[in-house]
């Protein structure tokens, strides 16, 4: 085998920086002293953000090659979910430490887990292998498992992490199921071999698809897909405030990750024409997130309907792959924008709700009276994530609808006037959230603690929506260079 | 043009910013700043209207220099989509300078008179910074040169828009009325994208000026949809359309801005009746080469049937609504009818022209009614009455506004609304006839209006009517000399305006006495009716009550357009939510209850068989208390076996919907 | 192109089968029967200590197939890490809880009635797609499988072997968190 250790360096860092962390733990058991853990485990993700960054930029590695015998892909869309968990899980990391500052919890192992959880994604998006796929897939869920229930105190976490469990296993059952198909009809595991094997001898179609439909249970129960979402409101709801953020971020894109992958490199449109059946779920998904966002009375699981409505959106770019080169770029950018507003609106959520000890979008009334800047910003989070400008959820959604149009498909043409009269809906509740905020006036009005660390969280997920779409040009190359794709040599 | 006129016209981007600045600002002093953030947002708009007027007259002197004029453009690269560069910045020609002169001075004039009409409001900082967003968003759409920056802008307008509506929100009818004035307008900016996407798309720009050069290409181009082939410049120009109807609140989403007049009155005059409302009209001329790609072509017909159809209606909603802020609401929605059937006869100078008056008159109008309601604390003309007497600088303002409005020779209002009847009476007899009748309508409605308030004797004892600060009558007395004297730019046999602003080869279509003699004849018929009804009544004024009661009920209920919205989209779409959010939180509720309750028997006769046969009488309290947590859990959320269920369920459909079609 | 399955009737497939019984066919039906048998028998016993004892045999029904299909290393994992391992550790579990022992609780819900039409269904699918497909069979490998799996999980797959470990590691650092039980003078 001849590679550079330098390809595996985000993931060497993030393994060993995980165990050093409980270490770390181990050694500063007090709250009051200098918040050791907190500190190491930023100083772990940025240390593995460095190589990943300079990696996306060398012309080889986004052009795609590969290490391990083609099971782990060194490609711009690897680096790409790289970053993007690196950052949202640092993000998580600061919300966390104010989340938690008044809950006891094992402080060391949390950070930990978080580490751990990033390494899952970071090697998932580079898996080009069905095994590695899998077992990197059980990583993530495990690792989220323990941090859903990590409140061990409040029932409602403990149901979370049960559910989410339970059906996470039921899911990664089917999922294995469909892979153990395509193995029989292949021989192989690697993606990429997957892909050349069915060019040389046409599969069985129909077992392929069902193969396909079954590997869609595991990888849309990561993107909170309808109709394998319904753990989502009640996780989303249960689960501390930062580890939702982190589920709906992180562990949504590692699910977009493989699905991209799967679909771009291993069964292509030329083998099964999967993009009407994409299509369909895509319609479903954000008809069903959008409409049932709408009666919700608890902000988590309004934003956990509202990004099953947002996976919608991401899946007609990914239906959209089959037929225009932009959509890849276009649903990367997407993610990218989502990160920052998605997250954004949890740190705020995280910091009111810790404060007012509600989650009832009732309970955010007056806020603008009671925290202003957070109740500013909160607005634009929720206009980003309607997609209207100016805001960076705009750009996203432009660039994914411009992609569909630019296909010329009929279908897809249809689907985005779907996908537009859905963001009609989705207007809706998310200006009640302003509506509480700015037009109801609040029971108490004394204003709310903000602590600098989520002054700093809220003020830098805030420029980023605005910067993303102000400042759009270096955004979107990165989108660009990002879609390149190892595929084989 | 010179170098210094360049070095001013390259400053033309920060006409936006500087009220942006100015948002900023008050955002961050709140009431410690001077004014109270009064002066901060003053200032800024003033500095924008001074770069305005500099603008202006450089634009204007060198497009009557006799020199071939290109509009000034400055932009930079902002995103390189596909292998497209996307780039944004500013055009300035005479059409955009018109609007940044219409736009600085009203939103000038309004601050400066909300001092006053403001003045002790808890939330007064606040209530500038939005005016300030408001001004900077409303600036960039108009200098804007390309369509994305265009709709962002337009955007940002509907969110200030949002704000203001809903400033007093202690009022529960304020805060509904925002909401409903967001969504429906954002009905209409769905096709504004839409139409934005397709020319993006079919163009590869999207600098207007660039689509414009590319519309002949385009002629005869398709775009399929579902094997149905839609012709793509009639599609685009629709779908921009739409963008238009949704916020010049024309038919049929014209429903918002009766409703938008909740708030604060300099608001209403500001967003609802000169600027924001009139972006429609402003968007259909700015992309004009897109409508009018052909004579007559489809897109214009359909502007055209919209506007007057808006103009009739509204007008006749007007004439029997009671409260003055309403009635004039309903004008504007009337009179923006009559820019949009302007532009869609072919009066594309006529059309902005009017724009400009109505921008003058109407907001003097409403700064007007602002003044008698914080005089007299009331929205209710039949409240009202003998207000002439005691607030004569109010009055007499007001009358020339309303003569403006009437279109009475030698207003403002009569040279624009002469054009835009002249150019349809060249194109189209009935909607002559129809504009003919709107401006009866018209000046009959007005007439009620001044009747009711300022004539005759106060009908309400309790209300001791004052004139307003000097800071309020001032703005009106400016605006009053705007609505008296704009239209002369526009002097049928010296044509100034429609020299700098005209469409194609510019050929004026010739003065003709008939449409004047008839326009001011119909202007005098309605003032002659009115005076007979409300001033001497001669005829009763409830006569039209008497004699054909479902017809007033009919106008008096706006034709019943809320009540059918609720009907038909509102009450189905949240029962829809409602079902599907019980469905996907307990699906066993719709399944199992669905299946019915037979299951639930077939449980009871099974566990009845469990308690006798298996386990014997002593479980009898546990079979039952089984049965009864069982039925309890439904009634929680979350089952996990029911995910399972409809996760395995969604799979087989998948798999069964694609094999076995 | 999708495969045409109107024009094929379920029923027939029977005649695509050679009925001659080996000894190999015999062996297969009898584990298959067995580990079917005890599959439903674990989802359907009142008693969860009598489930578990079915488990195991399901268990060791699938440890039979392993070995009819010549993968020795796989079968002999499946009893000592299933059998062995998950199975007592389940026992001891449900030993040491004297409730749970003695209980009768039925495993069903009133939602059988709709899941079973459609796990049928999804049978009915499954059954249709591998029954009529044409599988291209390999040759069972000559001799022990050990050998070949250790080799390939020490160079081709030796990124996911190390990474298990950590999977491992994430295992039992979460199950001792969540199993631990917190004193309340606890700091952190």
């Amino acid at each position: 085998m001849n590679f550079s250790l330098f390809y595996l360096s985000p993931e060497l860092i993030l393994a060993l920086g995980g165990i050093a962390a409980l270490f770390v733990g181990l050694a500063s058991k007090s709250r009051k002293g200098f918040p050791w853990p907190e500190v190491f485990c930023l100083l772990v993700l940025a240390a593995a953000l460095v190589p990943t960054i300079a990696m996306l930029t060398m012309g080889r590695v986004t052009s795609g090659t590969s290490i391990f015998g083609g099971i782990f892909a060194v490609d711009g869309l690897a680096m790409f979910f790289k970053i993007v968990a690196l950052i949202s899980t640092g993000i998580v990391t600061l919300i966390s430490t104010d989340f938690f500052r008044r809950i006891r919890f094992h402080r060391g192992e949390y950070y930990a887990l978080l580490i751990f959880a990033t390494l899952a994604i970071t090697t998932l998006a580079a898996s080009a292998d069905l095994i590695m796929i899998y077992l990197t897939l059980e990583f993530l869920s495990l690792t989220s498992y323990i941090l859903a229930g990590y409140l061990k105190q409040d029932t409602k976490s403990n149901e979370a992490a049960v559910k989410y469990f339970l059906y996470g296993s039921i899911a990664s059952a089917v999922m294995i199921y469909g892979m153990s198909l395509i193995y029989g009809l292949t021989g192989t595991t690697n993606i990429v071999e997957i892909a050349s094997t069915f060019k040389v001898n046409p599969a069985s179609y129909s077992l392929l698809y069902l193969a396909v439909v079954m590997l869609l249970a595991g990888f849309g129960y990561k993107i909170a897909m309808v109709p394998f979402h319904q753990w989502s409101p009640d996780v989303y709801e249960g689960a501390p405030t930062p580890v939702t953020a982190f589920l709906s971020v992180g562990s949504k894109a590692a699910g977009f990750a493989v699905l991209i992958r799967v679909f771009a490199t291993g069964i292509s449109t030329a083998i099964l024409d999967w993009a009407g059946l994409i299509m369909v779920l895509s319609a479903v998904t954000m008809t069903v997130g959008n409409l049932v966002a709408i009666p919700q009375t608890n902000i988590k699981r309004m934003l956990a309907y509202s990004s099953i409505g947002q996976a919608g959106y991401l899946l007609l770019g990914v239906a959209a792959m089959a037929y225009s080169s932009i959509a890849l770029p276009s649903v990367l950018l997407y993610i990218f924008a989502y990160t920052f507003t998605n997250l954004g609106a949890f740190a705020v959520v995280s910091m009111i709700s810790t404060r007012i000890k509600s989650d009832y979008i009732r309970d955010y009334a007056g806020l603008i009276r009671r925290a202003p800047a957070a109740a500013v910003a909160m607005v634009f989070f929720m206009l980003s994530l309607a997609g209207i400008p100016p805001t960076a959820g705009f750009l996203g959604k432009f660039y994914i609808f411009a992609a569909a149009i630019q296909s010329g498909n009929s279908w897809l043409l249809a689907l985005t006037i779907v996908a537009i009269i859905n963001t009609i809906i989705s207007v809706y509740y998310y200006m009640n959230v302003v509506r509480y905020m700015f037009f109801v006036k609040a029971k108490r009005i004394e204003p709310i603690e903000q602590p600098g660390i989520m002054n700093f969280v809220i003020g830098m997920t805030f420029a980023m929506t605005i910067i993303i779409l102000v400042y759009a040009g270096p955004f979107i190359s990165m989108a660009h260079i990002s879609s390149g794709m190892f595929k084989g040599i | 043009m010179c170098d210094f006129s360049k070095n001013i016209m390259e400053l033309t981007w920060l006409i936006p910013v500087l009220p942006i600045l100015a948002f900023g600002l008050i955002l961050l002093t709140g009431r410690r700043g001077p004014g109270e953030g009064a002066y901060i947002g003053i200032a800024g708009i003033a500095a924008s209207f001074l770069l305005s007027l500099a603008v202006t007259v450089i634009t204007v002197a060198s497009a009557l220099g006799g020199h071939e004029f290109h509009p000034f453009t400055h932009s930079v690269v902002w995103a390189t989509l596909g292998n497209i560069d996307v780039r944004m910045g500013f055009a300035v020609d005479q059409l955009t300078v018109m609007m940044l002169m219409v736009v600085t001075t009203v939103t000038l004039l309004v601050q400066v008179y909300s001092i006053g009409y403001m003045h002790g409001d808890p939330r007064y900082p606040r209530y500038y910074a939005y005016l300030s967003l408001f001004s900077a968003a409303m600036l960039s759409l108009v200098i804007s040169d390309n369509l994305l920056l265009f709709y962002m802008s337009w955007e940002l307008v509907g969110l200030a828009s949002y704000l203001l509506i809903g400033f007093w929100f202690e009022k529960p009818s304020a805060m509904r009325a925002a909401k409903k004035a967001f969504i429906v307008t954002r009905l209409g900016d769905v096709g504004l994208f839409l139409g934005l996407i397709v020319l993006f798309w079919y163009t590869g720009t999207v600098n207007m000026q660039e689509m414009f050069a590319a519309v002949p290409s385009l002629m005869g181009t398709t775009l399929k949809i579902a094997s149905v082939a839609l012709p793509v410049l009639p599609l685009a120009g629709i779908l921009l359309f739409a963008g238009a109807v949704g916020k010049s609140a024309q038919f049929p989403l014209h429903v918002w801005l009766p409703d938008a007049m909740e708030g604060p009155t300099p608001v209403s005059a500001l967003i609802h009746a000169a600027t924001m409302v009139a972006a429609g009209v402003y968007l259909v001329g700015r992309m004009y080469p897109v409508f009018a790609y052909e004579p007559h072509s489809i897109t214009l017909t359909v502007v055209t049937v919209i506007g007057v159809t808006t103009a009739i209606m509204a007008a006749t909603i007007a004439t029997v609504q009671h409260d003055i802020k309403r009635v004039l609401a309903y004008s504007t929605i009337s009179q923006l009818g009559y820019m949009m059937f302007g532009l869609g006869v072919g009066g594309y100078t006529a059309g902005l022209l009017h724009l400009m008056t109505h921008a003058f008159f109407k907001a003097n109008l409403f700064l007007g009614s602002g003044s008698v309601i914080h005089g007299t604390g009331t929205q209710d003309m039949r409240q009202m009455g003998g207000l002439s007497k005691k607030m004569p600088t109010t009055y007499w303002t007001f009358l020339i506004a309303t003569a403006a409005l009437m279109g009475l020779p030698f207003t403002s209002g009569f040279f624009s609304k002469d054009e835009i009847l002249l150019e349809a009476f060249h194109t189209s007899l009935p909607i002559f006839w129809l504009g003919l009748g709107a401006a009866f309508l018209t000046a009959f409605y007005m007439t009620r209006l001044v009747a009711l308030t300022f004539w005759g004797e106060a009908r309400d004892p309790s209300i001791h009517a004052h004139e307003s600060p000097r800071v309020m009558t001032i703005p009106l007395i400016v605006l009053a000399v705007l609505s008296l004297v704009s239209g002369y730019i526009a002097w049928p046999s010296n044509n100034i305006f429609h020299h700098l602003v005209h469409f194609g080869d510019g050929a004026a279509v010739p003065f003709s006495w008939t449409v004047m003699l008839l326009a001011t004849s119909a202007a005098f018929l309605g003032l002659g009716l009115g005076l007979a009804l409300y001033l001497r009544p001669v005829i009763s004024p409830s006569i039209f009550r008497e004699k054909l009661p479902w017809a007033y009920n009919l106008l008096q209920n706006k034709f019943y357009f809320d009540e059918f919205y609720w009907a038909v989209l509102v009450v189905p779409l949240f029962w829809i939510t409602k079902v599907l959010a019980r469905f996907d939180a307990r699906i066993v509720d719709g399944l199992v209850n669905g299946v019915g309750y037979a299951t639930l028997g077939l449980s009871i006769a099974y566990s009845w068989f469990d308690r006798v046969v298996v386990d014997g009488i002593v479980n009898l309290v546990g079979g039952a208390t089984r049965i009864s947590g069982r039925v309890l859990r439904y009634g929680q959320t979350g089952v996990l076996q029911n995910y399972a269920l409809v996760a395995f369920t969604g799979v087989l459909v998948l798999a069964w919907f694609y094999l076995f079609r | 192109m999708p495969f045409d399955l109107h024009s094929i009737n379920l029923f027939d497939m029977g005649k695509q089968f050679v009925f001659t019984l080996t000894l190999q066919k015999i062996s297969f039906l009898a584990v298959a029967f067995m580990t079917f048998a005890s599959a439903v028998a674990v989802v359907t016993m009142k008693n969860i200590f009598h489930s578990l004892l079915f488990l195991v045999l399901t268990f060791l029904g699938v440890a039979g197939i392993y070995l009819l299909l010549s993968a020795d290393f796989l079968a002999a994992v499946q009893v000592l890490v299933y059998i062995g391992a998950i199975t007592v550790l389940i026992m001891f579990a449900l030993m040491l809880t004297s409730k749970l022992m003695a209980k009768r609780v039925s495993q069903t819900m009133e939602q059988w009635i709709v899941a079973l039409p459609v796990t049928l269904g999804i049978l009915v699918v499954l059954i249709r797609l591998v029954v009529l497909n044409p599988w291209g069979m390999k040759a069972a490998p000559a001799g022990p499988t050990t050998g070949i799996i250790g080799t390939s999980l020490m160079t081709k797959y030796l990124l996911p072997f190390e990474l298990a470990s950590i999977v491992l590691l994430v295992a039992v650092v979460g199950a001792i968190l969540l199993a631990k039980e917190d004193k309340s003078d606890d700091p952190s």
